[in-house]
């Protein structure tokens, strides 16, 4: 095992894997821009170093300033954690070259997947079931029109380099065809350098279904089960659920093996997440790989029982893994809300600022991942994510019960964030009944924006009211609350 | 460095201010403007003293004298220091651009450069230390 690892990562992520490194009596090296002299992941490492400005590109991005911190502390290793740099092949290779082991798969794994098309290919030739359509990219748009007539529209034409549904284009018609078929391939030259192309089916509201795996140096890939993860908006995951109430015993082992033989065709090793996206009809087709440790990997670690960081170490040590597939037996149901400092009666519009009281949620089966505190200022330079509510319960309706419970204690002053969007949620028929998909949020956005300016005005009224008393009234239901956990 | 610099001013003017406020027998003083909100209160008690601590590289005397201000250096590369051959010390005489030593990355080597000529005045660095961003070096007061 390491002795001394260097997270190249900020807020919860960095936090997250200090904690397991603490408990295995790893030395931790943290990095920070100017901006977070004060941040919770500096004050948690045995030792922190400035790397640079706020701007990421300065700092924590800035590759030769974070290798000459992990040479000079001597450190063994590099733990990415996710966005950043963690699926940059680049870093992983020189990090490598540079004598540390990189938390994660290899650079080459890591290239395959990034290319979109290159990705679709293998799959395709490794028996992974992907969205119908063109094999590798398409330049001329009169094949690409074949193709979409064979798959039946609505198609998608997407960049091959492509990500964040940039050099992306929804075709309803044929006879819009030819033009957005060009539109996608500008776009994605100008904002890739490669306007490389395919064109694939367009799947209506279907549901966001991920498989967890974790791969060793000794030819092991075990998956950890699945999650669910539509409740998204602008392909950005809101909450999280594992398992999936749309996935039966017999869909999850097919999604097991599929995301198995998926992680096999590029020889994977450590933490990664193979997205699928799930028809009516219980149809998955593979979307994408991510090459890294996921936010929402604490819904999987409550079913399973798995610390994934402390699997992402013992792996990447060498180690093999310590369980088998047989071994993977989840357990009850796990629920995820990312609290976002947005504002979710405005479009979700970012609300950086300071927080003036913060008071996580506690109680049995309730888990805080987070970097915040009283005092602590949401950097407009960085994501809004402020904290992680992960619940667990023995059944689904045990878990939404627990999770509005913690949502109702949980309190972010001074900034709007979106945990009125979740107390909407779990309180939403529909959602209670698992009646997922990619379009729920945009689908109940008008009723979900009037219940957020009543909760708004509510708030306005309590604190122009009777403010002395509401503090009180607010005590005593404390009080009460920690008297029944 | 010009961030730096305004630093001192402003250290310097709030030394000022001190010593106006000790003169005319005011304990506690507030200023709010756009851009600033400050808060004195003198009192033997440090941790109410809300000017910045005394910095070593700032000179003792009142800074109303025409004296030139230290200028400060800082790093701007991440690393281990080493002073190279010559040693510099408090009270070495520098002259403009000249090494002060050189900041060794995992596969780059900075030279720390004075920025000016004049006496170094202070020196915030151990040979073999780790630097980090923006960590202050030496202060040179200029000729």
């Amino acid at each position: 095992m390491f002795n001394k690892i260097l997270i190249a990562n900020r807020g919860e992520i960095a936090v997250r894997v200090i904690r397991t490194c603490r408990r295995l009596g790893i030395k931790t090296v943290a990095v920070f821009s100017e901006v977070d002299r004060q941040a919770l992941h500096v004050r948690l490492a045995d030792e922190a170093y400035c790397i640079g400005p706020a701007r990421p590109d300065l700092s924590y991005l800035n590759i030769p300033n974070i290798l000459s911190v992990a040479h000079a502390t001597q450190c063994d290793a590099i733990h990415p954690g996710y966005g950043f740099l963690s699926e940059n092949p680049t870093f992983a290779e020189i990090t490598q070259k540079c004598g540390f082991v990189f938390i994660g798969p290899s650079h080459r794994a890591m290239e395959r997947m990034g290319q979109k098309s290159v990705a679709r290919d293998l799959m395709i030739r490794s028996g992974v079931p992907v969205m119908p359509g063109s094999t590798g990219s398409v330049e001329d748009p009169e094949e690409g029109l074949k193709i979409a007539h064979k798959v039946g529209f609505p198609v998608l034409v997407k960049a091959s380099a492509g990500g964040g549904g940039r050099g992306m284009r929804l075709v309803e018609t044929e006879d819009r065809f030819r033009t957005l078929f060009s539109t996608a391939q500008a776009e994605a030259q100008s904002a890739f350098g490669d306007g490389r192309v395919y064109v694939e089916k367009y799947l209506r509201n279907p549901r966001h279904i991920e498989v967890q795996i974790m791969g060793d140096h000794h030819g092991n890939i075990v998956a950890l089960g699945e999650r669910e993860c539509s409740i998204q908006r602008r392909h950005q995951k809101l909450i999280e659920e594992s398992p999936s109430p749309a996935v039966n015993a017999d869909l999850r082992r097919r999604l097991c093996e599929t995301a198995v033989k998926a992680a096999k065709a590029i020889d994977y090793v450590n933490a990664g997440t193979i997205e699928f996206l799930l028809d009516a009809d219980g149809n998955f087709f593979f979307m994408e790989m991510n090459t890294r440790l996921q936010v929402e990997h604490p819904v999987t670690e409550l079913v399973t029982g798995y610390d994934l960081v402390e699997m992402q170490l013992r792996v990447a040590s060498g180690e093999p893994l310590p369980f088998k597939q047989e071994d993977i037996a989840p357990h009850g149901w796990a629920f995820e809300c990312r609290i976002n400092a947005e504002d979710p009666a405005n479009g979700f519009s970012p609300c950086p600022g300071r927080i003036n009281d913060y008071l996580p949620a506690g109680g049995p089966w309730v888990r805080v991942d987070s970097a915040a505190y009283t005092g602590y200022a949401v950097s407009p330079s960085y994501d809004s994510m402020v904290a992680k509510l992960i619940v667990w319960g023995p059944d689904r309706e045990t878990a939404m019960d627990r999770m509005q419970a913690a949502l109702h204690e949980f309190r972010v002053e001074g900034i709007k964030t979106t945990i009125p969007f979740h107390q909407w949620a779990f309180g939403h028929e529909e959602f209670r009944a698992g009646l997922l998909t990619t379009g729920f949020v945009d689908k109940h956005q008008v009723s979900m924006i009037a219940c957020m300016q009543r909760a708004d005005e509510d708030e306005r009224e309590r604190a122009n009211g009777a403010g002395g008393k509401a503090v009180e009234h607010g005590k005593t239901q404390d009080q009460n609350g920690t008297g029944r956990a | 460095m010009a961030n730096m610099s305004e630093k001192q001013e402003l250290a310097a003017q709030l030394r000022m201010l001190i010593g106006e406020m000790r003169n005319a027998g005011f304990a506690e003083l507030e200023i709010e403007s756009a851009d600033l909100n400050v808060r004195m209160v003198l009192g033997s008690a440090p941790a109410s003293a809300p000017a910045p601590s005394p910095d070593s590289e700032l000179p003792g005397k009142s800074a109303e004298d025409a004296a030139p201000k230290p200028v400060s250096v800082t790093a701007e590369r991440v690393g281990v220091f080493s002073f190279g051959k010559q040693r510099i010390e408090a009270g070495s005489k520098v002259s403009k651009g000249q090494a002060l030593g050189i900041i060794k990355g995992i596969s780059i080597q900075d030279q720390v450069v004075a920025p000016v000529s004049g006496t170094v005045d202070a020196v915030f660095v151990r040979e073999g230390e780790i630097i980090d961003f923006g960590r202050a070096l030496f202060s040179i007061l200029p000729d």
